[in-house]
């Protein structure tokens, strides 16, 4: 389990306030909620909305890793999470959480080394619990709740609980572990894909993953491309 | 016993290194007539802090990225600050943000540069030294290989 919880009735970002209390000290596995957030982001400054009673926002201050596979630990979490609750939940590379193909969950992953520090992780993980109203959630993706699929009120306290619980389970487990159980688990292997980054695009296959959990695409010339960063979109569902 | 040709030289050890590197093997050891070479890349221990875990730093040798690079970089003088993984080069941290630093800029050890994004991870990169920013190296949202240079700093 973690080995501190705390909880704010409204922050800017849980990721913020996780940052701040690590900057002092925040022991490893300190975790953050929060019922509302102001100023909640996703990657690259995209908006994420939190609504209380109806989502998850949680960041978890991660000092030591026994693999190097924090996003790949982090999604196995997620997944195993929204498992208690919803059957057909997916990974797609590296950490996007699908419910019958639409997005429940988001995640924020922050490297921080200043001042001489130890570097450490904070991890945001947001998940839509609860169903929400068109007008509360202002996102032009398709998204789900778990309950939209478990069709039961969700208590947030029980998501938080069993997430904090796997979040420390897989960042203590091997790499072994870890790369196994995501390659079982990650719908991209094997599928037809297009590598986006930024105006450039690619398409392929995605015929495996290497040690250090890059995808290795098969590109139409035959040739082999390994990817590490940018947007992976699969093809044909 | 007589001595075998050296075998081992500088060229046979170097063609070592880069298959163990395109294979992402650990360790490879060679034996032959009675002489024994054993070869070891970095391992992680079992438990370790952040500090010791080389940032999903993938192999040396990437695959090439899908945007062109630099032919041949110009000599560098001053310091650089290279990066420490394979990832995306981003000068601020969201598209509608204020860049984290401009050339001209007077910048203090610890103070973030930019930022390396790799499996969705944001990775911060900060000054490892108090100076001025001489040069930018990458254009925003360009790939960027383990090692490449990303600023100059005097």
């Amino acid at each position: 389990m973690v080995n501190r919880h705390i909880h704010f009735k409204e922050v800017t970002s849980t990721n913020d306030v996780a940052l701040d209390l690590a900057q002092q000290g925040a022991e490893h596995l300190t975790c953050v909620t929060a019922d509302v957030q102001t100023k909640g982001r996703g990657r690259r400054g995209r908006v994420w909305t939190t609504i209380p009673n109806k989502s998850v926002a949680a960041s978890f201050v991660v000092r030591q890793l026994s693999h190097h596979l924090l996003p790949f630990a982090i999604s196995l979490a997620v997944a195993e999470t929204c498992e208690h609750w919803v059957g057909d939940v997916q990974i797609k590379w590296p950490n996007d959480i699908l419910i019958k193909g639409h997005k429940a969950s988001g995640v924020l992953i922050e490297r921080h080394s200043a001042n001489d520090q130890t570097p450490f992780y904070i991890v945001g993980i947001g998940i839509n619990v609860n169903k929400y109203t068109a007008d509360e959630l202002a996102t032009p993706y398709p998204t789900t709740s778990l309950e939209d699929h478990a069709n039961t009120t969700i208590a947030i306290d029980d998501v938080v609980n069993l997430l904090a619980q796997r979040v420390a389970y897989w960042v203590a487990t091997s790499h072994d572990d870890v790369l196994d159980h995501y390659k079982k688990s990650c719908i991209t292997l094997g599928k037809k894909v297009e590598w986006k980054m930024e105006d450039k695009s690619l398409l392929g296959q995605a015929i495996s993953m290497d040690e250090s959990g890059a995808l290795i695409l098969k590109l139409e010339d035959g040739a082999e491309q390994k990817v590490l960063s940018g947007d992976i979109i699969i093809q044909n569902g | 016993m007589s001595e075998n040709t050296p075998k081992f030289n500088l060229d046979y050890l170097k063609n070592l290194v880069d298959f163990m590197q395109e294979t992402n093997l650990d360790e490879v050891e060679v034996s032959e007539n009675g002489s024994t070479i054993r070869l070891r890349r970095n391992l992680a221990p079992a438990v370790q802090t952040v500090a010791e875990v080389p940032v999903m730093q993938t192999a040396p040798q990437a695959a090439p990225a899908p945007q062109t690079q630099t032919a041949q970089e110009p000599a560098l003088t001053g310091h650089v600050v290279k990066s420490p993984m394979v990832g995306t080069f981003y000068r601020s941290p969201s598209p509608e943000a204020s860049v984290f630093v401009n050339v001209g800029d007077r910048v203090k050890k610890g103070q973030v540069l930019c930022i390396i994004e790799a499996m969705k991870t944001m990775n911060q990169i900060e000054s490892d030294k108090d100076g001025v920013v001489e040069n930018i190296l990458p254009e925003n949202a360009d790939p960027i290989e383990f090692g490449q240079p990303l600023f100059v700093i005097n």
